[in-house]
């Protein structure tokens, strides 16, 4: 099935979807009533999920086309303002363990590099006309045309330089979440990460799961 | 422990769950003494707002004794008595650099969902959704407070639980409604809305010079909380709003107006009929009438103040209304970490008795009942505290 729906509608659908699925689930309406908003929620959840829209065939429309990389939440995560000046981001990146691993100076003290696992990313440094952010935006391989997931969380990079620490709400408590919040719970995050990335390259889907274990672990060594 | 959870469309529960954790070093467990429930609340027991699971710790308000720290927390120590405020905060990015603490950068640990509700994410609240961080909430026995240097506020070990809780979220966000509206000497300002905000939102027009305020509601004993502070009660149910203020201020119309409502607004006409249809199908969550009638009312060039929470695209907003009266909107989560202290100063000087607005004391296990009784605005009920 091709895919007509751009990444952005794809996640409201989703959202809509199980919204209204969720809901549906949940109330005391009749049943007719349920029948309709329930045939409703599945339809956006496949929307979302397959990215194909069968009433925007009909109508030629294709958001996933025009927009192309512009829209995707992808672009967003790759540049970051970071509340300090130049030197303090080239000293952290220099000095600094990262849930990644170590950066290295590459071509002057503006361009830091890493590799995880087989890729090379580079950060770009510029200094903000305040004289006190500093813009950093992540480059990766010329020679790989396809453009990479969201492997290297530049967010997550800001937030361990300005605060020291990734903020997490890992394994905190809750009750019963019964089917649908399990559901949610589960595969809501692995959902989310799979429509915000652009292609399906398998290896950087391998990256993904790296940096993710590589961010618990370093929580863990922090508490021992 | 024991935590009160959202279990589904109008309903909580209380369940035992599993103690909180320090996650990161900047965290603290407090155990909660005291905790309220909030009119934002409510938005979320009627399951209006995207993104909250079955399961989920509700609670925004709350304060209590530091019981552990993590290892990096320096303001702090065990047995210290503190009021946590509703928003999370890092406290260094810029935006908090800066006292806007509603949007830090950092505290938000799954930002994509919100990045694309509002275009950047703002920061994550204790006990609203999973877009809002996901982080639980303070209607337990003990919860985990992040950036806990930042964030709590020490209180007096000696001073009532009552005089201070509401330094978590009401009082602060009334006072900063009432801030925005920049106030000059002898000012006439509208509140719309006798809940727990709107009262905080008058007495603090007050403090900050305002000659008369309005108070706008259908509750007489909402209405008459407020006329205690000097206010002048106006039930929208008995008299017209708009031509009320237009008579009173020679038809000019208030100098600003707080819209101390928001989603869950209610009203008779039109356009209100329209929202609660299409809240009632889930079509769009927020009925805006309060803040449609505040454009209508406000000055020219006037201040309209939105403390009100909304959350999706409204229509039938009368934009052009705004427009051409020239209008400034101020509005958003409050910025709490700013005025906690000076707030607090205020109530160790006697200026202020927040605990005015309680009208109902629960204990936990009560508290699925008090959520009920809150919506429905039975037994008189304006403000619930529950203490543990
Ligand atoms: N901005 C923030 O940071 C922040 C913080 C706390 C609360 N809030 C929001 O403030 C609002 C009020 O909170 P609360 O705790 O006082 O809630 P509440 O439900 O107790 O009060 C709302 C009041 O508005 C009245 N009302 C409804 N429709 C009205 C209308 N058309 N005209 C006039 N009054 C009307 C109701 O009768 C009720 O008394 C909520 O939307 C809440 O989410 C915002
Ligand atoms: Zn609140
Ligand atoms: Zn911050």
């Amino acid at each position: 099935m091709e895919k007509n729906v751009a990444t952005f509608e794809r996640i409201a659908s989703v959202l809509v979807g199980g919204l209204a699925l969720q809901q549906t689930l949940m109330s005391n309406r009749p049943t007719s009533v349920k029948s309709v908003t329930g045939a409703a929620g599945l339809a956006f959840l496949w929307r979302g999920v397959t990215g194909s829209c069968p009433i925007y065939r009909s109508l030629n429309i294709n958001t996933h086309k025009a927009n192309g990389i512009s829209m995707t939440p992808n672009l967003l995560e790759r540049s970051a303002l970071i509340n300090l000046p130049p030197e303090e981001v080239a000293s952290f990146l220099q000095t600094k363990k990262t849930p990644w691993g170590r950066f290295s100076l590459a071509i002057d003290e503006y361009h830091y590099k890493i590799d995880i696992d087989g890729r090379t990313w580079m950060l770009e440094l510029s200094g903000h006309s305040d004289g006190n952010r500093t813009l950093i935006k992540l480059t990766w391989n010329e020679q790989d045309s396809l453009v990479p997931e969201r492997v290297l969380e530049i967010r997550k990079l800001k937030s361990l330089m300005e605060t020291g620490e990734i903020a997490s709400i890992e394994g905190q408590p809750h009750g019963d979440r019964g089917p649908i919040g399990s559901f949610f719970e589960t595969f809501g995050d692995k959902l989310l990460h799979s429509l915000q990335s652009r292609t399906a390259l398998p290896d950087s889907k391998k990256d993904n799961e790296t940096m993710i274990s590589h961010e618990s672990e370093m929580r863990r060594e922090a508490h021992a | 422990m024991k935590a009160l959870t959202w279990q589904g469309i109008d309903k909580v529960g209380i369940e035992q769950v599993a103690d909180p954790k320090i996650i990161n070093g900047s965290d603290a467990i407090i155990k909660v003494t005291s905790t309220a429930i909030c009119g934002s609340d409510l938005h979320l027991y009627g399951g209006r707002v995207p993104t909250l699971l079955k399961g989920d710790i509700l609670g925004h308000e709350f304060m209590g004794e530091v019981v552990e720290t993590g290892r990096n927390v320096k303001n702090l120590k065990v047995g210290d008595k503190v009021v946590v405020p509703f928003n999370i905060a890092c406290g260094h990015c810029y935006f908090c650099e800066k006292g806007m603490f509603s949007a830090c950068d950092n505290s938000n640990p799954n930002p994509s969902i919100p990045l694309m509700g509002t275009g950047q994410a703002v920061s994550a609240l204790f006990g609203y959704t999973h877009m809002c961080g996901g982080y639980a909430g303070g209607q337990a026995e003990f919860v985990r407070v992040p950036y806990a240097d930042i964030g709590p506020l020490k209180v007096p070990s000696g001073i009532d639980d009552e005089q201070v809780l509401f330094l978590s979220d009401i009082f602060p966000t009334g006072y900063m409604a009432a801030e925005n509206c920049e106030i000059e000497p002898g000012d006439t300002v509208a509140v719309w809305g006798a809940g727990p905000v709107g009262q905080f939102a008058a007495r603090s027009a007050f403090m900050l010079g305002a000659g008369r305020v309005f108070v706008i509601d259908r509750f007489p004993e909402r209405l008459e909380l407020a006329r205690q502070c000097g206010a002048e009660p106006i039930n929208y149910e008995l008299e017209d709003v708009y031509e009320t203020l237009q008579f009173e201020t020679g038809g000019t119309g208030p100098d600003s107006c707080i819209d101390a409502v928001g989603m869950e607004g209610h009203g008779h006409t039109i356009d209100a009929l329209m929202d609660d249809v299409k809240a009632a199908f889930r079509i769009q969550p927020d009925r805006a009438h309060a803040l449609r009638q505040a454009i209508r009312c406000v000055r020219k060039a006037g201040i309209v103040s939105v403390p009100g929470v909304y959350i999706g695209l409204i229509d039938k907003l009368n934009f052009g209304m705004a427009f051409n009266k020239g209008i400034k909107f101020k509005m958003g989560q409050t910025h709490t970490h700013k005025y906690m202290k000076p707030l607090l100063d205020r109530i160790m000087n006697g200026e202020i008795d927040p605990s005015v607005v309680i009208s109902h004391r629960l204990k936990l296990d009560d508290a699925p009942a008090g959520y009920k009784m809150f919506q429905e605005k039975s037994h008189e009920c304006t403000k619930i505290v529950m203490h543990i």
